[in-house]
């Protein structure tokens, strides 16, 4: 079995990366005798998660198998990309090194933002080997295969929406949407730019503005539910989407090439 | 108070080349079994007297009290110092460098076990009166002495502690029956170590009749105090000619100790050792044992002030989450007084990964994952 450790920025993500996934084939694995023994050391063992707080949001990762059962892939979702860096450390220094050798690889999905992707990934980089107090060091990133705590694994970083412009998953889910959901797009386009005065400071800070748009229509596809259901059950992320929406391309082909579906591992 | 501040094990038993950095005020060893967390508490004795065999047997020795008391043999003392040393090395030896109090001092061993022929006078061998003797001597010359081979680790014993040095020969045999633990006339700092055993042992009684005949009875009914309030005194009361210790509690009045929860007992043991112990060391091997889940932090709270009223540097195996999440609950103001190192079987070595107080504390608080 070859395993594949995956952190994001949150929930959204982790469900447009297990949707591509299924795409390719596999499946979520929704119990623990069902997953890796490597993974079983990144369940929560305490509740609550979060010093005393009742959270109620599981910070249990998603597992994704593929049909042969030969690749595992654990997506982790963080709060946010302060805590990237931060959890993926905890993550990897919480794990023997009996259990690291059984992982293959490490990515980070995370959104440029304001900035393109590289500058994302310098910053990145910065902010890796800034703080002394993390495990691995940026370098190990650069190569596509580095040392992460004395194991040798491949590693991969994706900026959303391209892995090359400015912008974030929704810009991405745009892009598709403008495709499959063409009229509820427009609509929900047209509803966020005529909103009154008093709800537009708020709307327009930062990458909310899109997150609106999409969250408006994925209301309309899943009604009452959260973005993550929508995005794991309607046409957003299709195969068929992968040959004509450029982002998504690059997000297939980066993912492929990371669990190295077609070719050999390291 | 941090006394010792660094340990590299370059071999010692099974270790090889292990290094425990940045050692603080509060120390755990987590692991899985047989990874040696007991190994590294026994390493840390060693620092007690350098020089001294027999303290090195002494340590040795002490697993084999639990042995006895459920297998029904031990070791002797020759074997139990054989297993201080890898058993795959041919030249045998125990090698530490470590850093106390800011500086650095190392501990050599070194040695080979070799068969060698003893010539030993009959007589004395079995035990006969001088008069015998000298009898037999007339009558039986050819008799007087007899060749047998034994086992002998012959080597040198080197320590240096703050710019003292020493080189000694040493030569122990498989034969040797009785230790001899010399004077301490070299000691650093004290060490003291509390076995899982050691709670159930008649040398407690001891120990406490010593800390009465010392002053320190009063010392100890607070230490005990802080653990239960109710507690306001203990006895030895005189019982068929045995010292039984009671134990007068505010609501039940005088219970023999026996009455009282295995939680009880053990605050009585470490108080006893602890009443006398100023900066130094305290080892405890399994924390958790004889304590409830739900007294586990009041027994660390309670543990965690008496070492820093005494400047005592804490050291602790534990395979307890509970034990590890109240030590990082009693110190999270102060979770820089706090490290973990978790012992890892390698393939061909063990190995051990350091955890910043800061660090554990997030991989439980921030993410509940476990560490052990």
């Amino acid at each position: 079995m070859r395993n594949y450790l995956i952190v994001c920025e949150g929930p959204h993500d982790s469900a447009t990366i297990g949707k591509v996934l299924k795409t390719l084939k596999f499946s979520q694995i929704k119990t623990i005798s069902g997953i890796s023994e490597c993974w079983k050391k990144i369940l929560p063992t305490k509740y609550p998660f979060n010093e005393d707080r009742l959270d109620r949001v599981s910070p249990v990762p998603d597992f994704y198998i593929n049909s042969d059962n030969s690749i595992s892939v654990a997506i982790k979702s963080t709060e946010g990309d302060s805590k990237l860096i931060e959890e993926l450390d905890l993550i990897l220094i919480s794990l023997e090194r009996k259990e690291l050798e059984q992982i293959k690889g490490v990515s980070i999905f995370l959104d440029a933002d304001d900035k393109n992707a590289n500058t994302r990934i310098e910053n990145l980089y910065k902010l890796i080997d800034k703080d002394s107090d993390i495990t691995f060091k940026a370098e190990s990133f650069k190569n596509k295969v580095g040392n992460i705590n004395g194991v040798n694994m491949k590693t991969n970083i994706f900026v959303f929406p391209n892995n090359e412009g400015m912008g974030t998953l929704e810009d991405l889910l745009i892009e598709i949407g403008q495709k499959e959901y063409s009229d509820l797009i427009e609509k929900a386009i047209n509803l966020v730019e005529s909103i009154p005065k008093e709800y537009e400071l708020k709307l327009l800070k930062g990458s909310k503005k899109k997150k609106s748009i999409i969250g408006i229509v994925s209301n309309i596809l899943k009604p009452g539910k959260a973005n993550q259901i929508t995005i794991a059950d309607d046409k957003w992320i299709t195969l068929e989407k992968r040959e004509s929406c450029e982002s998504l391309s690059r997000l297939y082909d980066n993912i492929i090439d990371f669990i190295s579906i077609n070719g050999q591992d390291i | 108070m941090i006394i010792l501040n660094e340990m590299n094990i370059e071999s010692f038993r099974g270790f090889k080349d292990i290094e425990l950095k940045d050692l603080k005020d509060i120390n755990m060893f987590v692991g899985e079994n047989n990874t040696g967390k007991t190994t590294l508490l026994e390493v840390i004795r060693m620092i007690e007297n350098p020089g001294e065999i027999g303290s090195v047997i002494r340590i040795a020795l002490e697993r084999e009290k639990s042995v006895k008391s459920f297998m029904g043999g031990r070791l002797t003392p020759y074997n139990a110092m054989m297993t201080l040393f890898n058993k795959n090395d041919k030249d045998k030896c125990i090698s530490l460098s470590y850093e106390l109090l800011y500086k650095r001092n190392n501990i050599n061993i070194c040695g080979k076990e070799e068969r060698i022929l003893k010539v030993e006078n009959k007589k004395d061998k079995y035990n006969l009166s001088y008069q015998q003797k000298m009898q037999d001597y007339e009558n039986m010359q050819e008799e007087i002495s007899i060749e047998e081979e034994v086992l002998c680790f012959n080597g040198y014993y080197s320590y240096n502690y703050d710019n003292k040095e020493e080189k000694n020969e040493i030569s122990v045999e498989e034969d040797l029956d009785r230790i001899s633990l010399g004077t301490r006339n070299f000691h650093t700092v004290d060490v003291n170590y509390l076995s899982n055993y050691d709670y159930y042992t008649q040398n407690n009684l001891r120990m406490l009749g010593n800390a009465i005949k010392q002053g320190y009875k009063e010392s100890i009914i607070e230490m005990l105090q802080i653990f239960d309030e109710e507690i306001l005194g203990y006895e030895l009361i005189n019982e068929n000619n045995s010292a039984i210790p009671y134990l007068n509690h505010s609501k039940l009045g005088y219970m023999p100790l026996s009455s009282f929860g295995d939680g009880v007992k053990k605050a009585l043991v470490i108080a006893t050792r602890l009443v006398r112990l100023r900066d130094g060391i305290l080892l405890i091997d399994e924390i958790e044992t004889g304590i409830h889940v739900d007294a586990l932090k009041t027994f660390i709270v309670w543990l965690t002030n008496i070492c820093t009223n005494q400047n005592v540097q804490l050291f602790f195996t534990t395979h307890s989450i509970e034990a590890i999440d109240a030590i990082l609950e009693v110190s999270k103001n102060n979770i820089d007084n706090v490290a973990c190192y978790r012992l890892e079987k390698g393939s061909e070595k063990v190995d051990i990964k350091r955890f910043s107080g800061k660090k554990l504390y997030d991989i439980r608080n921030n993410m509940g994952l476990d560490v052990r």
